[in-house]
């Protein structure tokens, strides 16, 4: 390509660049740029596409406290034999009988999402290659290999599953597999070792942190479905130690007040 | 953790640093890259009346039962052949002396017995202490092993969760530095404004720890303990009433990847069980190829009814 064209194109993407939002953001944030060449904006452009991963670090607690993950639409697709065990668990969840729940009767992992249900605060550590959901209830963490590195999966899979997370844009997409069939979905929808979990998070503004999920796992729903959770930023600050086993031993409820 | 080219080592660089693993019981590297008899840089010195300063011997052996010298000895093999692997594009400890983030194994093979300080001299258990110990080697070797914490997925207290050789993650920013250990999903958290203090009149099982900077090492104060805490397999004991003193500094002893560790000398002031306070010292190994954590349920095991029976533990008893 020759000179005259390489400037040429460097123009053209500029005047097609300089109304977008990308652009006014950086106007924004650049005031005195008016004046620099279109070459200049373009690796500017480039540098912030490469490393404008909004900051999701910090404390938060989610808006809503609940006990069912309720879908965004209609109702959660349960196949024939998943919505037995759904009415199952239903039945024994009304008359406190949590044999079917590991968390409520032995303080174990609720694996994912249950975990992002927590009434209990969590902190986000925001580093390029793992970001890790260090929460408050029991001293729970899971990381998220930002990575890219293919890794071999676990011979048995885990409650908190699998975790391998990109950016899109301001959007961190998280996706989850290699689960057991041992933890809940909520506290009652069960899943299978199939389940694949996806999170995307967002921030709705700087205090609202907003987790899109979507759940597919064809031995348990007819079609995938999607749910909505929204968190509060809280003061940042440490945690107190959490002991789930004292609080089962002293009759308490293992999973925190709602 | 730092990433791009500038942080990254090359493959190189890596198999330089893949030298022998150490045998076990090696002195950590951050105290035999010193002068013999030197001190570990950041410590005071031995108090009054210690032995002279020295390598230390490594803690004893087997512990006292359970586990077959076979296994123990099979067990310890493995850990020493787990290093960091050859190929990978793995990241370096941030440049910044004061960062510790990033993960982090134990560079010895798992404590059966603190038998010595960091000089050599004997471990400075007084009568009290000497029969406690004895009891739980005792009660081990009859293969009835009393309850601890670490059996039945408690916090176990910083020096048995720090001896443990499964890898653990250090986060931290300004107010607080944080442990994550993948056993027993430990957590310990540092706080370096003591106004941050989450456990404020609390006495968790982990203490309550305030942390400040002395140069680039991070001294770190624990003491109000919930319950008295073993410090390895045997059961050398701690009191709830136990102060301890962590000195922690990362420490760059060569030029590649494989030659960052953390250095962390523990002192115990502990009048309950000894003559006076006494230190040890340990190192962790640089690992990133450790994360991310591993899960670790240990509440889906011991907290079923028949546990403690069917497991041939025996509770303490309490005197």
């Amino acid at each position: 390509m020759g000179r005259s064209a390489t400037i040429a194109l460097f123009a053209a993407a500029a005047l097609v660049l300089k109304n977008s939002r990308k652009m006014k953001r950086l106007r924004a944030a650049f005031p005195s740029l008016p004046g620099v060449s279109a070459g200049v904006f373009l690796c500017l452009i480039g540098t912030q596409a490469a490393s404008a991963q909004v900051s999701l670090e910090g404390t938060w607690r989610i808006e809503r406290p609940r006990a069912v993950l309720d879908p965004t639409a209609g109702a959660v697709p349960f196949s024939p034999k998943a919505r037995k065990q759904y009415e199952a668990n239903k039945r024994a969840y009304a008359s406190k009988k949590y044999d079917y729940d590991s968390v409520q009767t032995l303080c174990s992992t609720p694996g994912l999402p249950r975990l992002m249900l927590t009434p209990d605060r969590f902190h986000i550590w925001q580093r390029p290659d793992f970001i890790t959901f260090q929460f408050e209830w029991n001293r729970l963490f899971f990381q998220v290999d930002m990575t890219g590195r293919k890794t071999e999966p676990p011979l048995v899979g885990d409650n908190i599953g699998v975790s391998k997370g990109q950016w899109q844009g301001d959007t961190l997409v998280v996706k989850t597999d290699n689960f057991t069939d041992q933890t809940l979905i909520d506290s009652l929808v069960p899943h299978s070792d199939e389940m694949k979990l996806t999170q995307t998070f967002r921030l709705l503004d700087p205090n609202t942190l907003e987790d899109r999920i979507t759940i597919e796992d064809p031995q348990t729903f007819t079609q995938p479905w999607q749910a909505a959770v929204k968190y509060t930023r809280q003061p940042d600050a440490p945690f107190p130690e959490d002991v789930c086993i004292d609080r089962r031993k002293a009759g308490l409820s293992p999973l925190p007040p709602k | 953790m730092a990433a791009g080219a500038a942080c990254l080592a090359s493959s190189a660089q890596q198999a330089a640093a893949q030298g022998p693993f150490p045998p076990p019981g090696a002195a950590p590297p951050g105290v035999a890259g010193r002068p013999p008899g030197a001190p570990p840089p950041g410590f005071a010195g031995p108090p009054p009346g210690a032995a002279p300063p020295g390598a230390g011997p490594p803690p004893d052996g087997p512990p006292a039962g359970g586990i077959p010298p076979a296994a123990f000895a099979a067990f310890q093999a493995e850990l020493a052949a787990d290093v960091l692997p050859l190929s990978g594009n793995w990241p370096s400890p941030s440049p910044d002396p004061r960062n510790f983030e990033g993960y982090w194994r134990q560079y010895n093979i798992l404590a059966s017995e603190r038998s010595a300080d960091m000089y050599g001299a004997k471990t400075p258990l007084n009568e009290a202490g000497r029969a406690l110990l004895a009891k739980r080697v005792a009660s081990d070797r009859a293969g009835k092993p009393y309850v601890n914490a670490s059996a039945v997925c408690l916090p176990t207290g910083q020096p048995l969760q720090l001896d443990i050789n499964l890898p653990f993650a250090i986060q931290q920013n300004k107010d607080w530095v944080q442990f994550l250990f993948q056993q027993y999903h430990g957590v310990w958290t540092v706080v370096l404004d003591p106004a941050k203090q989450p456990d404020a009149g609390a006495r968790p099982y982990m203490g309550r720890s305030v942390g400040h900077w002395d140069g680039d090492t991070l001294v770190v104060e624990t003491s109000g303990f919930k319950q008295g805490f073993w410090l390895d397999i045997n059961g050398t004991p701690a009191s709830a009433d136990a102060k301890l003193t962590h000195r922690i500094r990362k420490v760059h002893q060569g030029s590649q990847l494989g030659d960052w560790s953390l250095e962390v000398i523990t002192t115990l002031d502990d009048p309950a069980y000894y003559t006076r306070p006494w230190s040890w010292a340990t190192a962790y190994v640089w690992r990133p190829d450790k994360a991310p954590l591993s899960e670790f349920d240990c509440e889906y095991t011991v907290n079923r009814p028949d546990y403690i029976t069917s497991s041939g533990l025996v509770p303490e008893p309490k005197n």
